[in-house]
């Protein structure tokens, strides 16, 4: 049994580890400070990098078994190489007990997002899959169920999963995946130590509907991209009028036609755009130097950060964050930190900011582009 | 005082509390440069507080916890189950390795508030007020924390029973 003392021990070493505040802020002393923020603009960041969870190689689980991992990744990763004819779009409803953070609504495959009871603690993570992407050997171990009307196993599966952001491998199991069309699957899962129930992974299963043929609609349009991308991820997040967190498009680019993905700690996508409405119409606050570009009647001002925090773009030859705002938009457009072989510059970037156009209303999804056309 | 003093004085301090807090030092870096970024926005109105250091660490829980921000980073780790027993004479570090592979997997909330006690040793109602509820509730955050990382505390469990 552990003491109290162990766990003071402990949180003392944890500040130890802090971060040098030489390593940071060096943008802020720059910033122009500018009136109370109505809302926050870390979503834009948060988002981005929730996006990169797309397209995660995951993990499934319900299991209370403790499993090995496995020695290999599957054989088959999420590969990033897509048309956007490719994209399979699916809703999901909501289910009490089961909060879906941040993905209500709307979105495409493949789509991750965590599940989160209604304390905010971590159940598990729902994963659809797009098709020809997930390799179901593994999951064929298990027993075979019927779940959500579809053919389906129950057992537990370790992927060695990771991706930017999240930075390092992260093994859970799996419990429930099913094939919602052919060669198509969703997964639903669990870290070890927190267990999702069952009859919970299945009414989450029931919610999932992954055949809808509503396309998907997403608060921005890009009409630029450098030669040679293609998407990995489009998604978009209705706005949450609970939290205040604006509406928001996040799209995924790469030029690999595996996209980084062989190694599960490069996954993600290396290029990203996100938007977010912010319900601001400066950048005033972000950190970096602004730079006024043309496009939009002169109303885009990007703000390129060299240097966020100091440790985002430390890689060679990876361009700076650009920032640009659009009406009540703020729009991201970075570089993976992995991605060193993209090959884009700073220029790359600000013309894809230059050339986005956003939503003329963030709850008015009949403004919203078609996932289909959003893209040059 | 001026932002950039109250930053050079305070922000070592203020990572220290958010690497606590996030049990991963990149992101307190952005949890304290959301913060900070914020505060520089409204610093007029802060500067004229008696103790904005406090409010600044307010500020800190409340984007921890903030529930987007857990989505994205939260991230989980797995057991790792060694073969078998291997004499080590670095046990009592592998131990605290241990426990703070358990203290990140917390639900934030009971990391934040085992963090606010035993990091920041403040009373139930200075971590109720901080975290923005009761003192009961913050008691009970304590108690489940305790009780997952299996810490000796006798008020704790007896707080879990009543639950």
């Amino acid at each position: 049994m552990r003491t109290e003392d162990d766990l003071r021990a402990a949180f003392a070493a944890l500040a130890d580890t802090a971060p040098s505040p030489a390593d940071m802020l060096p943008p802020l002393s720059r910033a122009e400070r500018g009136k109370p923020r109505r809302r926050r603009t870390a979503p834009v960041l948060a988002t981005a990098a929730a996006v990169a969870a797309i397209g995660v190689a995951v993990p499934l689980a319900v299991v209370r078994t403790h499993p090995q991992p496995s020695a290999s990744p599957p054989a088959r990763q999420p590969g990033c190489s897509m048309a956007a004819a490719d994209f399979v779009f699916f809703r999901v409803d909501p289910v009490p007990g089961a909060d879906l953070g941040g993905s209500r609504g709307v979105s495409c495959l493949s789509r991750g997002a965590y599940l989160y009871n209604a304390t905010g603690g971590l159940l598990g993570a729902l994963q659809v899959w797009r098709p020809g992407v997930f390799d179901p050997t593994e999951v064929r171990r298990g027993r075979p169920a019927a779940i959500a009307g579809h053919r389906g196993y129950i057992g537990t599966y370790t992927v060695p999963a990771g991706q930017p952001p999240l930075g390092r491998p992260v093994p859970w199991t799996g419990a429930v995946a099913w094939e919602y069309a052919p060669d198509a699957w969703a997964t639903i899962s669990a870290e070890l130590a927190h267990p999702l129930s069952l009859p919970l992974a299945l009414k989450v299963a029931a919610a999932v509907h992954a055949e809808d043929p509503a396309p998907l609609r997403v608060p921005l349009r890009l009409s630029y991209l450098p030669a040679g991308l293609a998407p990995t991820n489009i998604g978009a997040s209705p706005p949450d009028m609970n939290t205040t967190f604006g509406a928001a498009a996040d799209f995924g680019f790469t030029r690999n036609a595996n996209g980084g993905c062989g190694d599960p700690q490069r996954c993600g996508p290396p290029l990203e755009v996100v938007a977010q409405y912010t319900g601001e119409t400066s950048l005033r606050g972000a950190p970096g130097r602004q730079i006024r570009i043309g496009g939009h009647g002169g109303r885009l001002v990007p703000v390129v950060t060299p240097d966020r925090a100091g440790r985002d773009h430390p890689a060679p030859g990876i361009p700076p964050q650009v920032w640009v705002q659009v009406g009540h938009w703020r729009i991201t457009v970075s570089v993976n930190v992995n991605a060193t072989d993209l090959g884009l510059t700073t220029d790359d970037l600000i013309r894809i900011a230059a050339g986005a156009t956003p939503a003329a209303s963030q709850t008015d999804r009949s403004t919203w582009f078609d996932a289909r056309a959003a893209l040059p | 005082m001026t932002f950039e003093e109250f930053v050079r004085r305070h922000q070592a301090r203020l990572l220290r509390f958010a690497t606590v807090l996030c049990a991963d030092g990149s992101l307190a870096e952005d949890v304290v440069q959301e913060v900070l970024i914020r505060v520089h926005n409204r610093w007029d109105l802060l500067r004229g507080y008696e103790r904005p250091e406090a409010y600044v660490r307010k500020m800190i829980v409340n984007e921890h916890l903030s529930w987007r921000r857990k989505w994205s980073r939260q991230v989980p780790v797995a057991d790792i189950r060694p073969a078998g027993e291997i004499p080590d004479p670095a046990a009592g570090h592998a131990d605290r390795q241990a426990l703070l592979a358990e203290l990140a997997r917390l639900p934030a909330r009971q990391r934040t508030a085992l963090a606010l006690r035993y990091y920041c040793d403040l009373a139930d109602p200075a971590i109720a007020e901080v975290m923005g509820c009761r003192p009961g509730a913050a008691r009970a955050y304590i108690a489940r924390g305790l009780a997952a990382l299996r810490v000796a505390n006798a008020a704790g469990l007896a707080l879990i029973l009543e639950d």
